[in-house]
Parts: C-alpha cells; structure tokens; sequence
C-alpha cells in the first residue's frame, strides 16, 4: 500500500460520511491525486513518492493549472492539517498574496472596488497581490473590508502567544499575553459596580483628583 | 502591467485565453498542441495580470493568482487511444495526436462537465470527442 492509500484508508475510516477517491498518474512515481468530499468541501491530497504533498481546496475560484495550496514533505503533517480541515472551518491556505486575490474574487470585487472601499489606488491592491510582505495595518484593513478579522498567533516549542487579534465591532489591534493551551487569554471584565463595591472606585476618584489638582492629564 | 487597469476576474482571463487559442491555426501533433497552449496562457496571463511567471518548471506553481497549463507529471490515463489527458485541481486538459485540445472543468466527482471550456479540433479537423466517440464505437462493437 504506498502513502496515499495509507492516508485514504485512514481518513475514510474516521470520516465513513465522507467520499474518497484516488486517482492514479499513467507512470507511478509521477503525481497522485486523492480527492475528499466531505460536508460539501472538496478537498485534494496530491503525492508525488517518495515524499512530496499538497493540500489544496477545490473551488469555483481555484485556478487554471495552479499548484496546491500548502505544500508538505512529511506524512504526519498531512495528517495533522487535514484533520484540522475536515472538523473544523479551518481551509488550506495559499500563499498570502493569493490567498487575498482568491477571497476577493470570491466576494466578486474587482481591484478597483476593492481599491474604493479602502481609500487606496488600485495600483496599490495589484501590489499587495503581487509582493510577499505586508504591514499589519494593512493587511487588518483588508481582511476587514472582506468581511474578516485578522488574528496572528505565534508559535514556540511550549508556548502561543496571540500577536494581533481583531474584536469584532472594534478597529484596534490588541497585543496580548501568552495563551494557555492555545486558547485565547482575555483579561477579566470588571464593571464598575464592582470596583464600587470594593472601595476601589473612590480610590480612583481620589487619585484622579490628586491628579487633576497637579495639572497633569490622563492621555 | 501598467497603469491602473485591474487585473480581469480568471473567469474573463479564461474566456480570453479561450479566444485566443481558438483563434490560432489548428496544432498537428501532441507536442506543437502542448507548446501552443503553453505559450497562449503565457501571453494572456502577461498581458493581463503582470504577476512574474514562475520559474520553477519541475514541481507545479504555487498559487500566485496567474494560470499555468498542464503539469506533466499529472498525467492520467485517458482511456482513449491517441489522447493524452493532465489533471489539474479543477480541470482536465486532453490533447489528440493529431493537435486536438479539449478542456473541461471537473465535477466534484472528478467528471468533466459537458459541453468543455474549450474544444480546439486537430490539423484534421478532428476534436477530441470524435477520438472518443470512436473509441465508445470500438467498445461495442467489441462487445458484439
């Protein structure tokens, strides 16, 4: 059973709802193609052997002759990652430059109209499409006018930390702390109420007073 | 690309390279087919998107917002002497031996969807679906 067999076998037992289908290349240690329909998601696995895969979603937007979305060279990683597609919202990425092309063309908005709802030129769409690096403001803007919100996490060996997470109804990029197991740390909420109840909210009545005597002002 | 043109949605680029491939003068041999839809896309895609082709012609290209054609380590069994079929994410390309080119998008069972994206007949003037038409009458004929 070579890998992409393996990888069919496996996926089909965990997910029996789903179809899977592999079809061969004319000459072995060319490229294979297994296709998974699942919760009405299309999704390919390619192998070429001995070690090379992609993931990629097939959609209405998926391009003449492009490659696969996210490239592997390991099997477990496969697993991993298509795991994640198959139970939750979670889609194969493209690179970022194609990733925004796709999801506009999805929205059906031309560069321009895209361009107008962000105050910017179209030249300057074409460009973030075309180039690699984008400035976080930026890119916030524009996952925004799609409809999104952006969220950036880093990963170290025994840490996650959430760089950047958009809030709904909010235009501001937050910085927070590290994640316990990966799950979004937020720090309490505390009404007023309670701060009142606590002695606190004369304590802070009482420092801003000294401070609005001394001039300053809380910026 | 210059100026402030956008980039065409890839529904009208396709429709472009289309027109542009059925415009040119009928391919007589597999090869020539291969290389003349290789070099229209380019052209179209040059044209109108700008996006740099990439270099690398021994894996397929990353998603970069431009076509490609056909990858040739993807090709399939046709089941249809003298056509030699590439799979791509969405679609199937088939080229005849004697130039006839044939695109279609693919279902979500991996069918092509009738009638195709495009259909270019051979220096003959055969299309592929004569080549498969006679390849059904073959069969039953067989059969009998």
């Amino acid at each position: 059973m070579n890998k992409i067999e393996q990888l069919r076998d496996e996926f089909q037992e965990r997910f029996p709802r789903g179809e899977f289908h592999i079809t061969a290349p004319l000459r072995p240690e060319d490229q294979w193609t297994l296709d998974i329909n699942h919760d009405g998601r299309h999704v390919t696995v390619d192998w070429t052997p001995p070690n090379h895969f992609g993931i990629s979603e097939v959609s209405n937007e998926s391009l003449y002759g492009e490659g696969p979305d996210e490239v592997f060279s390991n099997i477990d990683a496969v697993r991993t990652r298509l795991q994640g597609f198959l139970t939750s919202e979670q889609r194969p990425s493209p690179p970022l430059p194609a990733l925004l092309a796709r999801l506009r063309n999805e929205r059906g908005l031309s560069q321009s109209q895209l361009a107008r709802t962000l105050g910017v030129t179209q030249a300057t769409i074409s460009g973030i499409e075309r180039r690699k690096d984008i400035q976080v403001s930026t890119l916030r803007r524009i996952i925004a006018a799609l409809g999104g919100r952006l969220r950036i996490t880093a990963l170290f060996d025994k840490a996650t930390y959430l760089v950047v997470e958009e809030h709904p109804n909010t235009s501001q990029d937050r910085s927070i702390g590290k994640l316990a197991n990966s799950a979004p740390s937020r720090p309490p909420f505390m009404p007023f109420s309670s701060l009142d109840r606590k002695g606190e909210l004369s304590r802070v009545r009482a420092v801003s007073q000294k401070v609005s005597k001394r001039g300053c002002v809380f910026a | 690309m210059e100026g402030d043109a956008s980039i065409p949605a890839p529904a009208e680029r396709l429709q472009e390279f289309r027109r542009r491939l059925v415009g040119v003068p009928p391919f007589g041999n597999f090869q020539s087919a291969w290389d003349g839809l290789a070099k229209v896309l380019e052209e179209v895609e040059d044209e109108l998107t700008g996006i740099p082709k990439n270099p690398d012609t021994s894996k397929e290209a990353p998603p970069d917002g431009r076509m490609y054609p056909p990858f040739h380590k993807r090709e399939v069994a046709s089941g249809v002497s003298g056509v030699r079929s590439f799979r791509q994410r969405k679609h199937l390309t088939s080229f005849g031996e004697n130039g006839a080119i044939e695109i279609c998008e693919l279902d979500k069972n991996r069918q092509p969807v009738l009638p195709p994206l495009l259909e270019k007949a051979g220096a003959d003037g055969r299309h592929i679906s004569d080549y498969r038409r006679s390849a059904d009458e073959q069969d039953r004929t067989t059969a009998r």
